[in-house]
């Protein structure tokens, strides 16, 4: 129980975590900003382990799955606006909140469900504690990483990757559903790092990482890392030109 | 154009939905999988029907089928998978990993199922 809660907090609180590093490291994030990320998130997520009985019953037991699609698309599209000033903490929310959201509810659920045997509760505490102190370090890790970075286009477009990794998620709901189908891995490297491993919930959250990815997978990570490097690009060029002209934005 | 191009999508998905599929029942009893070997036919998408007789709620998950979905306790999940490769893929609980395992063997062409679980 100890173990599995520990794995079940870097599956869920990894990518939290991660995220908050990237909106600490890319935005100037106001204190007002965070408290309403944090408040939008309880309510989301609240409202997700409510009704997540429910939805999964909708559309022949498919419904969780079109709404997580929904939500994570909705985060991209929310990203790809956040590389512009303008509205720029409204898109952080739009884009942070479902992406939490959706992992808190399902770490809820398993608190929900088992913090109910009051046997269970010492290791679900101590592994919830464990998980969470090393999601915290690693995001901490990565703040340091890329504070030298703190003015570039690198930085965005390493948010950007970052959120189109989560995104990438919706090909393997879609699988599931039965509205696309599977083809065989185009390479295994489940030696080198397999997806079970800490480094493959690592560079899951970080990148996308999977070890055995079909076609669908990787055309839907390439499609979404290039429109969205592509956005942050001609962003950075569009800003420059008109720094070199003296106009402001 | 592209309402054209959006509505043929939209057919090709809707067909893929509905087109009638192989059907496979797994029950989840006292935290085990009934059958814990799940056989299904090479090159087939596969409706994996998972009945939870439990009370508590399990997370059917599999790396090697990249499948991840949440079962309520008694209550019933859909999921598909396929088409695959001849080939064991292990799933498990991920609430209970250490008893809820199982495995779905994919048959070759004209191979029969070895013992039944």
């Amino acid at each position: 129980m100890l173990i599995n809660t520990v794995i079940l907090m870097l599956r869920d609180a990894l990518p939290i975590a991660l995220l908050m590093s990237f909106v600490l490291s890319a935005f100037r994030v106001q204190p007002r900003t965070l408290w309403l990320l944090l408040l939008t998130s309880c309510v989301t997520t609240a409202i997700l382990v409510l009704t997540r009985n429910s939805i999964s019953d909708l559309f022949e037991g498919a419904g969780y799955e079109w709404l997580t699609i929904g939500l994570l698309f909705t985060a991209y599209l929310a990203a790809l606006a956040s590389v512009r000033e303008k509205q720029q903490m409204l898109s952080i929310l739009v884009t942070a909140t479902p992406i939490i959201s959706l992992h808190l509810a399902d770490f809820m659920l398993y608190l929900v469900a088992f913090g109910s045997h009051s046997e269970r509760i010492p290791a679900i505490f101590i592994g919830s504690v464990l998980g969470s102190g090393i999601s915290v370090s690693l995001a901490i890790l990565l703040v340091v990483l890329l504070a030298p970075y703190r003015t570039a286009v690198a930085i965005r477009s390493i948010w950007m990757l970052f959120i189109a990794a989560q995104a990438s998620d919706i090909t393997p709901l879609l699988q599931q559903i039965g509205a696309v189908d599977e083809y065989s891995p185009l390479w295994d490297s489940s030696a080198l790092v397999a997806d079970a491993s800490e480094y493959g919930h690592l560079f899951n959250a970080l990148f996308g990482y999977e070890a055995q990815p079909g076609l669908p997978y990787l055309l839907t990570w390439t499609c979404l890392v290039l429109v969205a490097q592509w956005i942050v690009l001609r962003r950075y060029l569009l800003l420059r030109q008109h720094n070199a002209e003296g106009v402001a934005l | 154009m592209l309402r054209l191009l959006l509505s043929a999508c939209l057919i090709v998905i809707s067909l893929d939905v509905l087109a009638a599929r192989p059907e496979v029942v797994v029950r989840l009893k006292d935290h085990l999988f009934h059958p814990a070997k799940v056989y299904v036919p090479a090159n087939k998408k596969v409706k994996l029907i998972i009945i939870n007789d439990d009370d508590d709620p399990e997370e059917f998950d599999s790396f090697a089928l990249n499948r991840e979905k949440v079962i309520f306790g008694q209550s019933k999940a859909n999921l598909f998978i396929g088409p695959l490769a001849p080939g064991t893929y292990p799933f498990f609980g991920q609430y209970h990993p250490t008893t809820a395992q199982g495995e779905v063997i994919v048959l070759s062409p004209g191979e029969e199922v070895a013992d039944v679980d």
